[in-house]
């Protein structure tokens, strides 16, 4: 038997006494592949921020990599991308810049980069395929093009576990297919993926197992279901049978994240 | 004087403790405190010291933020944090000492 990367029993939680989870229990084993899905304010984002330890739990318990998450400090194992708040942030620096920062927290203040960091760079880049705009304002790329430069960011950290909040959303084809690919080849690696998803889009075949928030709970937990018929068009937004409700928030693919705050 | 504990207002500061008091439950958020108690440092700093990645920093930051514990200023590329007062840093300081003593 394998330890878990991620284990969650019991877990209630939320913001301000109002209580957005309210039972959930969720195992996640070395590459694992698991996609939480569920509308808005259905408390998906909130189970990850939870299990990150960014919003308080209530009730229940949360273990990373076998330790109790108050007692966890292997944070640089974990790559975290964060429901995107606004293209770029204005910040001046260059893409390779940007994806060098995931290498920080490794690294430590005290020690220069080295050849490592740089190769975890490149390969990073090469992944998510932006090699060729290392050099190039992070401002002048699209919204795709910089979402995919945050996921290179999460992947120079070379981190055990990969957690993603809505990657795919406002994102361009080009992008989606770009990161599903880098994502496909991190888990192929051994690596271990939560992703909260809108839909599961071109990320579809990765996914090894879903899990459908509804109303604080854990309402289906599964394989993604097999795309057929009129499941299959592109534009069709996948729910579970269920988790009818789920249909509500199609939204989110508009780009309002900024207004978004928690 | 009325009871603190009764009056609207009174029960209002215990609130507003509560919530400073929950913006600072996560050890890593301690953490951030205690450095920022030692003055100003930009998320870079943080995230090689803490050896936590810039995403997870940025989020506890924000947190910290939005209890009015820390404020960011810009300088230049990058923004720098510091403790908005000095209490918070007084109730950090007595509480990891406190931990310490209890041990």
């Amino acid at each position: 038997m394998s330890m878990s990367v991620v284990e969650v029993r019991h877990l209630a939680a939320g913001y301000d006494g109002r209580e957005i989870l309210r039972d959930v229990s969720l195992s996640v084993s070395p590459g694992d592949v698991v996609a939480v899905l569920g509308a808005n304010g259905s408390g998906k984002s909130t189970l990850i921020r939870t299990i990150l330890g960014l919003v308080p739990l209530s009730r229940g318990e949360i273990e990373l990599f076998g330790t109790p998450q108050p007692r966890f400090r292997q944070w640089a194992r974990i790559g975290y991308v964060p429901q995107r708040l606004g293209a770029g942030s204005g910040v001046p620096a260059t893409v390779g810049e940007v994806v060098a920062s995931g290498r920080l927290a490794r690294r430590g203040i005290f020690r220069l980069p080295g050849a490592a960091d740089r190769t975890a760079v490149r390969e990073a880049l090469t992944d998510v395929g932006l090699l060729d705009r290392i050099n190039d304002p992070v401002a002048t790329l699209s919204g795709g093009q910089q979402q995919r430069t945050l996921i290179a960011r999460a992947l120079a950290g070379k981190p055990d576990l990969l957690v993603l909040d809505e990657p795919n959303a406002g994102v361009d084809a080009a992008s989606q297919e770009a990161f599903a690919a880098a994502l496909t080849r991190f888990a192929g690696n051994g690596g271990t993926i939560v992703l909260v998803l809108h839909e599961l889009g071109p990320l579809r075949p990765l996914i090894g197992r879903t899990v459908v928030v509804h109303d604080g709970r854990i309402a289906h937990e599964g394989p993604p279901p097999e795309p057929a018929g009129h499941h299959a068009e592109p534009d069709h937004d996948h729910v579970h049978p269920h988790a009818d409700e789920v249909k509500a928030g199609i939204c989110e693919w508009a780009p309002t994240e900024g207004a978004k705050s928690y | 004087m009325a009871d603190p504990h009764t009056t609207a207002a009174g029960y209002e500061s215990y609130e507003s403790a509560g919530a400073l008091l929950r913006a600072l439950s996560a050890p890593i958020r301690v953490a951030i405190v205690v450095e920022l108690g030692e003055g100003e440092r930009c998320v870079h700093d943080l995230v090689a010291k803490l050896g936590a990645p810039q995403p997870l920093v940025s989020q506890h930051l924000r947190v910290l933020r939005g209890a009015g514990v820390v404020r960011g200023v810009r300088r230049g590329r990058e923004i720098a944090y510091s403790l908005v007062d000095e209490h918070v840093a007084h109730i950090v300081t007595d509480a990891v000492s406190h931990a310490r003593e209890s041990r």
